[in-house]
């Protein structure tokens, strides 16, 4: 019995084909209007810098918030954050606030142009306020990195090597 | 083995697995990882003097689920299959099974809590050391600046050993502060304090405050006379762990631990390295 339950552990990852890189399966869903993917669908290839005037300051339940950037030249939707972290950074945006936004560009099949936010600054003097790392990582998500536990740590072996539950002593990051 | 004739575990398995299906169906932020570990300990009978060493090779597969950061409070789920094998004292070697739900509240973007609850079911070829083990941690993590954190921990765990002698109640304090030197490279520095039960073995027939009703019995693994006693454990360790490739990580870690008790001061030096692979 005991063999045929190990067995079927050690298989069911595959049975399951779950082959895919964990990056690929980590909690994306598609933006329904944009068809975006979020919050994996930023994309450093296609990052800009746009100056304008917010419209519009949306916080859904559940999903990024959302606000207008009127430029120059076009109108973008920029998802930021969800709504816990936006809270978190005081962003205070109101109709026709003057703001710089960071991110990757992104044409939605709504045929709206969109922006994944990776920084804001209200202008003209507010500070910077981060959304993703330099490489798009969502600052959100590290917030709740080592969630599982796990990382190598101060303990003996006796015990089971530090605060972790087991595994290789490595955490989610 | 026959610790895992037992009802109880067999109860605990069905439970896991029925679980473990339910979770990877839903197809949440979960991951799996496969991993390989060398590890070694300068005191693994946990002797007060003429200590014996030993150095194992463990392999684990283990079911995370994360908290996604989409909202302040999400569950999470840590379901872990491991087994060791000891290269001296293979009666040590194990098979363990561990199963921690839990809770992760994040108050503020800079600190996170995890409330999470344990169980653990081990087999060991010496089968008087087979145990049901359960508990309860908590844990915080401050970032205090860019890549730059801390952490502090608190652990209960009542575990249950076929021989008493090696059943033991603990509680743990654990600190330590990190640095993420980028995406795929960090290190980390701790500190842990405990108080409880634990086994030791010693080389006389007639230990030292034997009189006060300690439980002893002679173990055929150690070849020595293991009592069983109050003991605080001050563990220093440091780790650094690398990411290879999104899939491919290696840890590496060494803790100093220094335990005492009414029979005297044991210390060990323990370590491992490990490849893991998630999936």
């Amino acid at each position: 019995m005991i063999a045929i339950v190990l067995l079927s552990f050690f298989l069911s990852p595959l049975l399951a084909g779950n082959s895919q890189p964990v990056w690929a399966q980590e909690k994306d869903f598609v933006l329904p209007e944009s068809g975006i993917h979020y919050p994996g669908g930023f994309d450093a290839n296609t990052i800009g810098e746009v100056r304008g005037k917010a419209f519009d300051p949306l916080t859904p339940a559940s999903g990024p918030v959302q606000f207008r950037l009127a430029s120059e030249r076009e109108t973008y939707i920029v998802l930021a954050s969800p709504q816990w972290y936006w809270k978190d950074l005081q962003v205070n945006l109101s109709n026709g606030t003057e703001v710089r936004v960071r991110g990757s560009k992104s044409l939605g099949k709504d045929g709206n142009l969109y922006i994944i936010a990776q920084e804001l600054q209200i202008l003209p003097d507010g500070k910077p306020l981060a959304f993703r790392g330099e490489d798009g990582y969502p600052l959100w998500k590290k917030a709740a990195a080592g969630s599982t536990g796990g990382r190598g740590g101060a303990g003996s072996s006796q015990r089971g090597m530090g605060g972790g539950f087991g595994g290789t002593g490595r955490g989610k990051r | 083995m026959a610790f895992f004739a037992d009802r109880a575990v067999k109860h605990f398995l069905g439970l896991f697995f029925c679980l473990l299906t339910l979770f990877c169906s839903s197809r949440v932020s979960a991951e799996w990882e496969a991993g390989a570990k060398l590890g070694f300990d300068s005191n693994v009978d946990r002797a007060i003097g003429n200590e014996q060493s030993d150095a194992y090779l463990s392999a684990s597969l283990s079911f995370l689920r994360g908290a996604s950061g989409e909202s302040r409070i999400d569950w999470t789920m840590a379901a872990t299959l491991e087994g060791s094998a000891f290269f001296r004292l293979t009666d040590l070697s194990y098979g363990a099974l561990t199963l921690a739900p839990g809770i992760t509240l994040i108050p503020h973007r800079l600190w996170t809590i995890n409330l999470s609850a344990f169980i653990q079911a081990k087999g060991v070829a010496d089968s008087d050391q087979s145990a049901l083990a359960y508990g309860g941690k908590v844990s915080m993590r401050q970032e205090i600046e860019k890549d730059f954190y801390t952490g502090q921990y608190y652990i209960y765990r009542d575990s249950r050993a076929e021989e008493d002698i090696y059943s033991y109640v603990e509680n743990a304090l654990g600190i330590y502060v990190g640095k993420n030197w980028s995406r795929a490279f960090y290190t980390e520095i701790g500190y842990e304090y405990s108080y409880g039960e634990s086994f030791r073995t010693l080389d006389i027939e007639t230990p030292r405050g034997a009189g006060k009703g300690k439980q002893h019995r002679y173990s055929q693994t150690f070849g020595k006379e293991v009592i069983k006693e109050k003991v605080n454990r001050h563990s220093i360790g440091i780790s650094a762990g690398i990411d290879w490739t999104k899939e491919l990580f290696s840890t590496v870690a060494y803790a100093y631990t220094g335990v005492d008790g009414d029979s005297g001061f044991s210390s060990s030096h323990s370590g491992f390295i490990s490849l893991g692979y998630r999936f």
